[in-house]
């Protein structure tokens, strides 16, 4: 048991780790923000506390020494250089090791948190703050009680300060100030031993105070406020309400709170409630009770009812930001189970249409189809994470890289809270990285280059998110050096990837450092450079069903382009048909449908060549492929799919239409099977294939190949 | 009676003997509050004290001018009103309502 709640420990404090790294981003370009201080010093301080819990001693301790520091930032006495964030950085993936490598933390870990903690040191000893003394490591665990979530008490506090207060210095004011600060505050004066002028000793103090005071502190804290008159004051602190009591009680009426107070007994209240005036109005007219201490009553029933309503916001603030945990598998199996709910629902709806049976069913058809449709939507937006979740991660990079490299280079983010299917996103990462990486050391120049160049010191990356359609649309561009053309071109001689006297348009050239294992770089930096590039980005995008376009303008920069369907577990395809078998085509690859006759074929004597819009549309026959046996029809269509910038044409049967699909995938038995990239149940129940598109023209690729070397 | 600085306990006994002498001599006293920085309880006493007297002797004490945030601050923290205004004139219907309520019960 224990050992899963360490578990859901770790989870969390990974969780807090990664948004505390956000805001020290954050910081790193507004280092005052107070409400992110603020907040950087809570996820240190969760941390802490939740590590010592779950017997993280060492990691507690540590964060323990760390948040005293930061401590002093939230309190304006230390402010956030650049040196702090980047001290707190190193510490935040200390943190993570140390997690990591759970307790007992070894020597060497150990050590650097030595190292951090003396790093630390010698920043807060520049304000005067002494060393942490040694005791703090076990005052850690002690302090682990987190002060918000101490029920707040109300309480009443009767200060009645001695006339001769003034002489030793007091100033009552301060101390009520003083009080004000433990929470939320109110208080009464009372003048009533307030002689009038001529009567006055104005060094003398006449005044006292009933003051209502709800905190989370207790009765000790109160006390010490006035802890220096004990002599020359009388103060009387008593509970009032006790927010741990619960809330559901009616509020105290204003004859209970003068009852409690014994102002006045029940029965006097009770001949006056009879007579049916303001309770108030009546004490204060009828029974000679003293204004203001009604006045001090109504007070504190109006401080009660803030405190409650204060509380009750919280209990709800709690529950409407309550969210649960739920593995990412459970939410994969829903959306399996939704996808077979879909299918099964659609040859509901078919059988309904071939039985001929209408009326009542169809009726009910239609609203399970309608609910069946909710139900997918909402199964599909549980997986949907807002991309912004990944950037924080790349502004890391960008920082950490740049500064390795001498280079002043700053990443702007933009569309942030754009959905993508956590598995997009998470599958998104590598490639991503390898295109920030590449914008880095091969994009920005130096910082005295760009000076030269008549450009700013500071280069930009420009990572953003957008929603177009099926697809989001990432792109990620710099104001660098862009793609060196010619270089491209020489290099891909070099490697006799193209002939010396091809002639290829700058597009053309572009396209080849898709090619495996191409490198422009002259040495394999640290950064990039190995040759394990573009070609890996552009598998990965495929295998997302999406695709990677890129812009360049030497001198200018270049601009990656990522189209990715929103969502891996459904797609939008193209029913085919082939053999009396069916297949779907995603539609993110499909241009366009054309025929396909004997006749045509006849004409360009078999060459599998078709001129379409004014070109030549090479084509590959899907019959052929998969080995399907069989009569041709007289007439077959040519579905066209638009692969890299190239137009390939497959010839299928027959194009029934367009469908949306649940993708299931074809097992481990299958996954070597060409072309294909999962399978699909259709509405009256047969199985139809997808088509790997990609893989598909590579082989179809190949094949004119040989065919041509024969 | 135009007053300034910080009207602290130190000046209390001196002010005490200036709003009796403005009271004797004259039958409405105007307070000017624009140039006091701060105040303490002495002062906001004497206030009290001097205004009851006035009303007492069917004379009136009134204040005009802006107040200092400093002394609003003590108002409000000694709990003598609840958001204390910038225009002392205002301030004063605060706290002769106040003081009215209290009055009653002398009667």
């Amino acid at each position: 048991m224990i050992e899963r709640f360490r578990e859901n420990f770790r989870e969390e404090a990974y969780e807090l780790l990664n948004t505390l790294e956000s805001h020290l981003m954050h910081l790193e370009e507004d280092p005052s923000n107070s409400e992110v201080i603020a907040a950087v010093f809570r996820s240190m301080h969760t941390i802490k506390g939740s590590a010592a819990m779950f017997g993280f001693d060492q990691i507690s301790s540590f964060t323990h020494e760390v948040e005293s520091v930061l401590d002093l930032v939230r309190n304006g006495k230390l402010s956030f250089t650049r040196e702090l964030t980047g001290l707190t950085l190193r510490t935040r993936d200390h943190i993570r090791e140390m997690l990591e490598a759970g307790e007992p933390v070894s020597e060497e870990l150990d050590r650097i948190s030595e190292t951090l903690m003396n790093e630390y040191r010698k920043l807060a000893g520049t304000v005067g703050q002494s060393e942490p003394k040694p005791g703090t490591k076990s005052a850690a665990k002690n302090a682990i009680v987190d002060e918000e979530h101490e029920p707040e008490n109300t309480f009443l506090v009767r200060f009645k300060p001695n006339q001769t207060i003034f002489e030793n210095g007091t100033n009552p004011l301060l101390l009520l100030n003083e009080l004000k600060g433990l929470g939320d505050f109110s208080c009464i004066p009372y003048m009533d031993r307030l002689p009038e002028l001529s009567g006055l000793d104005a060094e003398k103090c006449y005044v006292s105070w009933d003051i209502i005071l709800t905190t989370h502190k207790g009765v000790n804290e109160i006390r010490d406020v006035f802890i220096f008159l004990e002599d020359s004051a009388n103060i009387e602190i008593q509970v009032i309400e006790r927010s741990d009591l619960g809330m559901d009680g009616p509020h105290k009426l204003l004859g209970q709170i003068l009852v409690e107070r014994g102002v006045i007994d029940r029965d006097r209240i009770e001949t006056i409630v009879r007579s049916q005036k303001r309770l108030g109005q009546m004490l204060v007219e009828d029974a000679g009770v003293n204004p203001s201490v009604v006045q001090s009553a109504l007070d504190e029933q109006d401080h009660l009812e803030r405190a409650r309503s204060r509380a009750r916001d919280r209990v709800q603030g709690e529950l409407a930001a309550s969210t649960i945990r739920v593995s990412s598998e459970k939410l994969d199996q829903q959306v399996d189970l939704v996808g077979e709910l879909v299918t099964l629902q659609a040859r509901l709806s078919q059988s309904i249409l071939t039985l001929g049976l209408d009326g009542q069913i169809t009726a009910i058809a239609e609203s399970l189809e309608r609910l069946t449709a909710e139900l997918r939507d909402s199964t599909m937006s549980m997986r949907m994470l807002p991309i912004g979740t990944t950037f924080s991660k790349f502004k890391r990079l960008v920082r950490d890289l740049s500064n390795e490299l001498g280079k002043d280079i700053e990443l702007t983010t933009d569309g942030g809270e754009t959905e993508l299917d956590k598995t997009v996103i998470e599958r998104l990462n590598d490639p991503l990285i390898h295109i920030i990486r590449n914008s880095i050391d091969h994009g920005i120049e130096m910082p005295e280059k760009r000076v030269n160049d008549g450009k700013l010191r500071t280069g930009t990356i420009r990572l953003a998110a957008a929603h177009a359609g099926a697809f989001v649309q990432i792109s990620i561009s710099d104001n660098g050096a862009g793609l060196d053309i010619a270089k491209i071109r020489s290099r891909a001689i070099e490697r006799g990837l193209v002939s010396k006297e091809a002639q290829l348009s700058d597009d053309e050239v572009i396209g080849l450092i898709f090619a495996p294992g191409f490198s422009t770089a002259d040495a394999v930096t640290k950064v990039s450079g190995r040759g394990v590039g573009m070609d890996v980005v552009r598998k990965e995008i495929e295998n997302l069903g999406g695709s990677v376009q890129i812009q360049s303008q030497q001198g200018e920069g270049m601009t990656t382009t990522l189209n990715i369907p929103l969502t891996l577990a459904i797609i939008e395809g193209l029913l085919v048909e082939i053999g009396g078998d069916r297949y779907v085509f995603p539609l993110a690859h499909v241009t366009e449908c054309v025929e396909l006759t004997e006749q045509m074929r006849g004409e360009h004597r078999n060459r599998r060549m078709l001129e379409n819009r004014g070109e030549l549309l090479p084509y590959v026959s899907l019959r052929e492929v998969f080995e399907i046996k069989g009569d041709t029809p007289v007439i077959q269509q040519i579905v066209v799919a638009n692969i890299e910038n190239r137009k390939i044409g497959f010839v299928v049967d027959s194009v029934i239409g367009d469908y949306q699909t649940v993708i299931k995938s074809l097992g481990k038995v299958y996954h070597d099977a060409r072309g294909l990239s999962g399978a699909t149940i259709l509405g009256d129940g047969a199985v139809a294939l997808i088509l790997d598109i990609p893989q598909l023209s590579q082989i179809a690729m190949n094949d004119a190949e040989t065919s041509l070397k024969r | 009676m135009s007053l300034n600085g910080d009207l602290a306990i130190d000046r209390a006994a001196t002010l005490r003997e200036e709003f009796s002498a403005a009271l004797k001599n004259a039958g409405a006293v105007i307070v000017d509050m624009n140039n006091v920085n701060s105040i303490d309880l002495s002062f906001i006493q004497l206030l009290y004290s001097a205004s009851a007297e006035a009303s007492r002797d069917k004379k009136t004490l009134s204040l005009t001018g802006t107040l200092s945030k400093d002394v609003r601050n003590m108002l409000e923290t000694g709990g003598f009103c609840r958001h204390a205004p910038e225009d002392a004139a205002e301030l004063e219907t605060v706290l002769f309502d106040y003081h009215a309520v209290a009055e009653r019960k002398v009667k």
